[in-house]
């Protein structure tokens, strides 16, 4: 909810207020090195895998779910695609899409099929895929050395993953806005059992929600595979919080029928700036663990804040 | 004569309780599982067993009280760690120090509790979000406070190390405070008011605030209780081990969210019962050791722990839609 008294534009309060980007952006620019050409890179490039999940996390908010396995999904893609990499570029994408589909039809599944609650069930799959891979790799990194593959981690002038990102992103836009399916998926997460009476397939147009979560979390763990040169079976343990704060930011909610990919791109973009602007002023990665937290808690605060001052 | 028999039955109602098939499950478990190894059995054994369970067990009573309230708390994983680095850095070497190394953490994690229990229950947070959200501020603080370094006391008195380590006719004292903490939190929540009261915010949390119930109230104290009995829980790791290195202390939030769920409470809240966690605590801790015995390592037990959460779920969700 805008406070719509200070007739403040969307616009304005996506940028200046909820999320704070363009001060934050301000400061930045105060910090030495944070506008120099290979810090943007470095920027670009967290930005871009994180971003291929967030897509995903966003659906499957607007479609009224949540999936904590992205993280874990996210290193089992990136160690599915070292261990393929022999086979070539491309089997190596496709494993990592295909296994991160698998665990997205799980949670599908279970979550439609046997109405397990999508906070409960996800967390399920995550232990289970974080259990999988680990026992995969001997709980040891798989590393990789080919230069195909370490050539798809970079990139000029601007990192292929980011302009992956971006592809995706306006097709999810594109198709969440003005395609019959992406209105069911806020109808189906809106209002679940007038969307199912309305004849839209609801079990069907979830399981689809998890399912592109699960291959988008795949393909940015070929990514970030690519750009480290290592597939860790351990990456990936903030990126569901990372990716879930994104999406929430950008106006999705924990009840589901509302949420857009512009506006989870400024939170993407607003937290990708937050944790690099503490990288380059020398902040221990511990308080990057904590601010997440702290955005969490303060979303999740405000939005039941909001939710009960409406029902006022 | 009718009335006054029934209500000496429900009076009875733990033990009565204690028949539920979880217990059913345990017994079957513990005779196939006797029959195929020789070791199972042996007294080491079932002490280790019951060692490693009570750890994991006591974060579960705290989580199934706040599962019964309609609410799920998965810091409590980092309540543990911050209970274990407090207890070590205080140094319980002396006997005030012992006194501290026990008492401060738990009132720490009480404290984490209620501002768990304010922001579910006072701001309408959602609460596995939230609860996560306090997860990593809260093991960001522990590992800045640290520097993400190992903690080590010097001199740790026998009562601090005896409190996880000492047996007291041949059972071993953090087993006997795990059964203390499960019977006393059995009868409170099937005799007496507050555990009632708990019981009907988990079930309608608008019917009970109609009958006049304080929620608010009652959800911030499940919260503190879960926050306390985690903290407990990670005074005992630092009275087992004697050192702590934070990031090596695993996520106990999810075999104890297993456990709670095994045990039959009902992920919609209203529903569940202490004793039933303490039979779901058993049943993880003998698969565990038998994985163990059979040379499979931590990823496996992962694993397993992620597929029993989820038959156990789809089993009691397929259950209820029965009814």
């Amino acid at each position: 909810m805008t406070p719509t008294h200070l007739a403040l534009s969307p616009l304005v309060v996506r940028l200046f207020i909820k999320p704070p980007l363009v001060p934050l952006i301000v400061i930045g620019c105060l910090i030495d090195g944070f506008l120099s050409f290979g810090n943007l890179r470095i920027l670009a490039q967290s930005i871009g895998t994180d971003g291929i999940v967030v897509v995903g996390m966003t659906i499957v908010m607007i479609s009224g779910g949540f999936d904590l396995s992205v993280g874990a999904v996210l290193a089992m893609g990136g160690v599915a695609a070292v261990t393929l990499l022999p086979h070539g570029i491309l089997p190596a994408m496709i494993g990592a899409g295909a296994v991160g589909g698998i665990a997205g039809l799980l949670n599908g599944t279970f979550v439609t099929r046997l109405a397990i609650n999508p906070f409960i069930a996800t967390l399920a799959v995550m232990v289970m895929v974080r259990g999988a891979t680990l026992a995969f790799t001997n709980t040891r990194p798989v590393v990789s050395l080919d230069d195909q593959f370490l050539h798809i981690g970079q990139g000029q002038p601007l990192p292929y993953s980011f302009m992956i990102m971006v592809a995706i992103m306006v097709t999810a836009h594109i198709v969440l806005n003005h395609r019959p399916w992406g209105r069911h998926a806020y109808a189906v997460g809106a209002e679940e059992s007038a969307s199912a009476m309305m004849g839209l397939r609801v079990r069907r147009i979830k399981t689809q929600c998890y399912l592109i979560s699960g291959v988008l979390a795949g393909i940015a763990g070929f990514l970030l595979a690519a750009r480290l040169g290592t597939g860790s079976p351990i990456i990936g343990e903030t990126t569901a919080l990372t990716a879930a704060s994104a999406a929430l930011i950008g106006g999705a909610t924990l009840k589901g029928g509302e949420g857009s990919i512009a506006g989870a791109f400024v939170g993407l973009v607003f937290i990708g700036c937050l944790i690099n602007i503490m990288n380059l002023i020398d902040v221990p990665s511990y308080y990057q663990r904590m601010t997440i937290g702290l955005i969490l808690l303060a979303l999740v605060i405000s939005e039941g804040m909001l939710l009960r001052l409406r029902q006022r | 004569m009718h009335i006054d028999r029934s209500t000496a039955l429900q009076r009875l109602n733990p033990l009565i309780n204690l028949v539920t098939p979880i217990w059913v499950v345990l017994a079957v478990l513990v005779i196939v599982v006797a029959l195929f190894f020789d070791r199972f059995l042996s007294p080491q054994n079932i002490v280790s067993i019951l060692q490693q369970g009570v750890i994991t067990g006591v974060v579960a009573l705290g989580m199934t009280i706040v599962l019964i309230g309609g609410q799920f708390d998965l810091s409590t994983g980092a309540i543990v760690v911050m209970a274990a680095v407090v207890a070590v850095i205080v140094g319980p070497s002396t006997g005030t120090g012992t006194f501290l190394a026990i008492v401060l953490p738990i009132l720490l994690g009480s404290a984490v509790g209620a501002m768990n229990g304010l922001a579910v229950f006072w701001a309408g947070a959602n609460s596995i979000v939230a609860t996560i959200g306090m997860q990593f501020l809260l093991m960001g603080v522990v590992l800045a406070s640290v520097s993400g370094q190992h903690v080590r006391a010097d001199n740790i008195s026998a009562i601090f190390t005896g409190l996880a380590q000492s047996q007291f006719l041949g059972i071993p004292v953090s087993v006997i405070v795990f059964g203390s903490v499960a019977l006393v939190l059995a009868i409170v929540m099937n005799n007496t008011v507050f555990g009632r009261h708990i019981y009907a915010v988990g079930g309608n949390i608008e019917t009970a605030r109609r009958a006049g119930i304080d929620v608010t109230q009652i959800g911030v104290a499940t919260f503190m209780l879960s926050g306390a009995l985690a903290a407990l829980s990670g005074v005992m790791i630092a009275s087992l081990v004697g050192h702590v290195s934070p990031t090596s202390i695993a996520h106990y939030e999810f075999p104890a969210l297993t456990a709670v769920v095994l045990g039959g409470t009902s992920l919609a809240g209203g529903v569940g019962q202490p004793t039933d966690t303490v039979a779901a605590i058993l049943v993880l801790a003998v698969i565990s050791n038998v994985l163990t015995l059979l040379d499979y390592q931590y990823p496996i037990q992962l694993l397993v722990q992620g597929v029993v959460l989820i038959v156990a779920v789809a089993y009691y969700a397929w259950q209820g839609a029965k009814v």
